[in-house]
């Protein structure tokens, strides 16, 4: 039975890195080696596959709208999850007085972090998509109306859904973060004369810092893979321009934009591959797992910095 | 309290901030759940019917299909096939089906000869006839030759206890408006006939008739027209249509269908959700049967068996398949499994076959290699020792299934599996479950793994020192101590299970069927919510149905969780106690 276990230990280490490699193989087979690899050089062929212009047609080249979307959809979302993810884990754990209803919200935080995303993304379409966006369009968009600018579709929608799925996870690991921080801390910088915000922000959340961070990272990562709400609230097959402008604020809020998981998905379904379309699905599916692999490695590492220091010393 | 200083200014300040930011949060996420109630809540509305006001007395408004029937009355056929066969009805007289080319005339003995008024309902293939007080709902069968004869059956009777004149057929539903000689307009929805709806008018009334499908015109004698608005959800009022085996016309028996956009423009909506969530449950437990041993088994040796050390370095490391969105797993299944699906299986079970076996030798080539396997802190490296074994099990095991399944009748176990009887559909909800059990592996890996390491380790360590085995040592004191744990483990990643959509969606097949077999496809809430959401326009009754979809989902996975927590917290604190 050891044996069993520690072999089912080899497996999973196994399963894992055999995937990747079947992707890494697939992807550089068709970069490099498949044909046009040797007549145009690998450069340009790379160049070809991210920078050319989206071939709707049989979709395999241009790749770059769709990562740059992808990371202006998690730009977006960090900008809303940061700020109001912390404040709710501080207001929680620090603010908040210790009430069955306190415990009540600490249980359901912990437990939404659970509900699958699809359930946020049909909130995201009820509420944001055709509640919200329809009321901004019929008091600030009148004169384009009946076409939707917010009453459709778009990335400030998809990144607020995005959002909402990723809040508890943040919340319930900022909340963790600051529990973990012992009593004295909170006492020796109240005895000093420190307000209560001076202690939170200047005591606390500096020891607290890394599992900030690290919950933040996570939830970047989560942000990045999860395709599901992007099919009913944001993502589009193909959109002409880039969500982003020369002018400020620089991110065009309610332009429909490409994304990583969804060309795969769409990929998947609709398109009819072409000669050549294993290949580029599986390059669409690889720079996706780098892009998550390097964010959930910074968090792994974060987190383990944090395990080893056992005691939290105030760094001031 | 005064504001003192700048200092005290701030922190109040900052404060409010917090707790302004942090109550928008707590709302946006509780208010998520009412509103997903709100939206969905007016299907299980009760249909009604109510008296309007038309400026012109009603005239202008024009005459439908249902209005020219009407006329139908007097002249007897009632309805045409696509064969040729009328369908002609006399009072008194039995009914006919007759070929309008070869004249050929068949007698009607389903259909009852003592009828004072029948009429075409709901899409074009029902009838209903009015025998005395009684309502009777037929069905024809479309045919489409001389050959077959349309089949007539009844689908369902109502009694009705007034003296009918007028009767009319909506064109849609299976709903038919009357009229009673005593100046009354009802509703009779032949889906929920316990709701028939009522309303007294003031003058006599001889014909009625439905302009469209949400209004009722209602004629005197003289011409004079009283105009009734009917509203009425997909459902007519009746949730159980939501759950239960329902019987719809066309279809011989009562069926649990999915069916929110039926190809026929007319035909009734059959929203069923009764086979999405068994496509949901049957997808999330094969899921787990895949999973639980691979997840559990890893957990045991690394929550149990590991150094400190060395489990901060593997535990990333399979923390790492999260990295794997589901989409790319979803992908990979798609283009890589999917269509060597046949091949896949002999060498999975293979595989699986073979696996046992790795026990013995496992022990054996690491005792070969010189390691103590009673010493506990020399089991640290047994994973990666085992590495090239278990390569070697896994191609053996791949290839011994792919030399079988050639050895097989037939040459394949597809051909084989054919032959006794059994078809594997291209998607699968055996090829579903294997990916989603991979894509929920690592979640309830890491919930078991930190259940078993929070027992204490000195616990463990008293039983080696009393001379048992490490693996006696797990079973008789860790086990029964991290098993709830466990358990809970498996409860969150069931719901992960369940929710999951991106896999449903590319690999299940999406077939909304009722079928046991491991090798049909299926059709998850989840699945459904994500493909049909988008085209469902707002405020239909397929798009509440969804949404109550989309609540059933978040109920069963916040109860699962929750459930899950609590039995977490206790086993927390139990062991706190040790």
């Amino acid at each position: 039975m050891l044996g069993l276990s520690a072999s089912m230990v080899s497996t999973l280490l196994l399963i894992g890195s055999g995937l990747f490699v079947l992707l890494l193989a697939s992807a550089g087979d068709w970069l490099f080696l498949s044909s046009g690899g040797h007549e145009d050089g690998v450069l340009d062929r790379l160049n070809d596959v991210l920078f050319a212009k989206p071939n709707v047609e049989n979709g395999l080249t241009g790749l770059f709208p769709a990562i740059a979307g992808t990371f202006s959809l998690v730009m977006v979302m960090t900008l809303f999850v940061a700020p109001l993810g912390v404040a709710t884990a501080i207001y929680l754990s620090e603010y908040a007085k210790d009430t069955w209803y306190t415990k009540l919200i600490r249980i359901s935080i912990t437990n939404l972090a659970g509900v699958p995303a699809i359930i946020y993304g049909i909130f995201g379409l009820g509420f944001f998509v055709y509640g919200l966006g329809g009321q901004v369009d019929a008091l600030f968009y009148t004169d384009r109306l009946p076409r939707p600018t917010f009453g459709t579709t778009g990335l400030l929608w998809a990144a607020l859904t995005l959002a909402l799925v990723n809040l508890p996870v943040v919340i319930v690991a900022v909340t963790e973060g600051l529990d973990a921080l012992s009593n004295d801390l909170r006492e020796a910088s109240i005895a000093l004369g420190a307000t209560k915000s001076e202690t939170v922000f200047k005591a606390l959340m500096p020891a607290a810092l890394p599992s900030v961070f690290s919950g933040l990272i996570l939830a970047t990562a989560r942000a990045a893979g999860e395709v599901s709400p992007l099919l009913l609230v944001g993502a589009v097959k193909f959109s002409p321009s880039l969500p982003l402008s020369s002018r400020a604020p620089f991110i065009e809020f309610e332009q429909k934009f490409m994304h990583l998981g969804f060309q795969l998905f769409d990929a998947a379904l609709f398109a009819r591959l072409p000669p050549g379309g294993l290949g580029w699905v599986a390059c669409i599916a690889l720079i996706l797992v780098l892009l998550i692999g390097v964010l959930n490695l910074t968090a792994v590492s974060l987190r383990t910095a944090i395990l080893k220091r056992k005691t939290f010393e105030n760094p001031f | 309290m005064p504001v003192a200083n700048w200092r005290h200014f701030k922190s109040v300040s900052l404060g409010l901030l917090i707790r302004v930011a942090s109550f928008t949060v707590i709302f946006a996420l509780l208010g998520m759940v009412v509103q997903m109630m709100v939206v969905a809540a007016p299907i299980f509305a009760a249909s009604t019917l109510e008296r309007i006001d038309a400026p012109d007395g009603g005239r202008g408004v024009p005459v439908s299909r249902a209005e020219s029937q009407d006329a139908d009355l007097r002249q007897p056929i009632y309805w045409v096939s696509k064969g040729g066969w009328q369908l002609i009805g006399n009072p008194g007289n039995p009914w006919l089906w007759v070929h309008d080319q070869t004249a050929v005339r068949l007698n009607v003995t389903e259909l009852p000869s003592d009828f004072s008024i029948a009429q075409m309902v709901g899409h074009q293939r029902g009838l209903a006839v009015l025998v005395g007080n009684r309502l009777e709902h037929f069905h024809f069968s479309q045919s489409t030759s001389i050959n077959d004869v349309p089949a007539v059956e009844r689908v369902k009777t109502v009694l009705v206890d007034s003296d009918i004149v007028a009767l009319a057929g909506h064109p849609r539903l299976a709903v038919v408006a009357l009229a009673t000689s005593l100046s009354e307009i009802q509703v009779v929805d032949f889906r929920n006939p316990d709701a028939t709806l009522r309303i007294q008018v003031d003058v006599e009334i001889d014909t009625i008739a439905w302009v469209s499908p949400s209004l009722i015109r209602a004629l005197t004698p003289s011409g004079d027209a009283v105009l009734f608005v009917f509203r009425a959800t997909d459902i007519g009022g009746d949730w159980r249509r939501l759950f239960s085996p329902t019987q719809y016309e066309g279809y011989p028996s009562e069926e649990y269908l999915w069916l929110p956009l039926p190809s026929a423009q007319a035909a009734e909506s059959k929203y069923s959700v009764t086979p999405l969530i068994f496509g949901t449950l049957k997808a999330a437990l094969l899921a787990l049967l895949f999973s639980v041993p691979l997840s559990l088994g890893c957990a045991i040796y690394v929550g149990c068996f590991m150094s400190e050390a060395q489990r901060q370095r593997v535990r990333p490391a399979i923390d790492m398949l999260t990295a794997f969105p589901t989409v790319v797993l979803g992908a990979i299944g798609l283009f890589w499994l999917a269509p060597r699906f046949g091949e896949f299986l002999s060498a999975l079970i293979g595989v699986i076959a073979l696996f046992p076996i790795l026990a013995v030798l496992g022990i054996f080539g690491v005792r070969a290699l010189g390691w103590r396997w009673v010493r506990h802190d020399a089991l640290d490296d047994w994973p990666l020792r085992l590495l090239p074994l278990v390569l070697l099990v896994i191609v053996l095991g791949a290839a011994a299934g792919l030399i079988g399944a050639a050895q097989l009748p037939g040459g394949s176990l597809e051909a084989y599996l054919l032959s006794t009887g059994l078809s594997i559909s291209y998607f699968n909800s055996l090829l579903v479950g294997i990916v989603l059990g991979l894509a929920i592996t690592p979640t309830i890996f890491s919930i078991a793994e930190e259940a078993i390491h929070a027992v204490p380790r000195n616990m463990a360590a008293g039983a080696l020192a009393l001379g048992s085995t490490p693996w006696q040592s797990y079973r008789d004191v860790v086990l029964p101590l991290a098993l709830p744990g466990m358990i809970a483990a498996i409860m969150v990643g069931f719901g992960r299970a369940a929710g999951e959509t991106m896999i449903l969606v590319m690999l299940s097949g999406n077939t909304g069927i009722l079928d046991l077999s491991i090798f049909e496809g299926l059709r998850s809430v989840s699945a459904s919510l994500a493909l049909e959401l988008p085209e469902a326009p707002k405020k239909s009754s397929h798009y509440q149905v969804l949404f109550v979809m989309g609540v059933l989902l978040f109920g069963l996975t916040f109860i699962v969780n929750t459930v899950a927590e609590i039995i977490r917290s206790r086993v927390r604190m139990r062991v706190r106690g040790l």
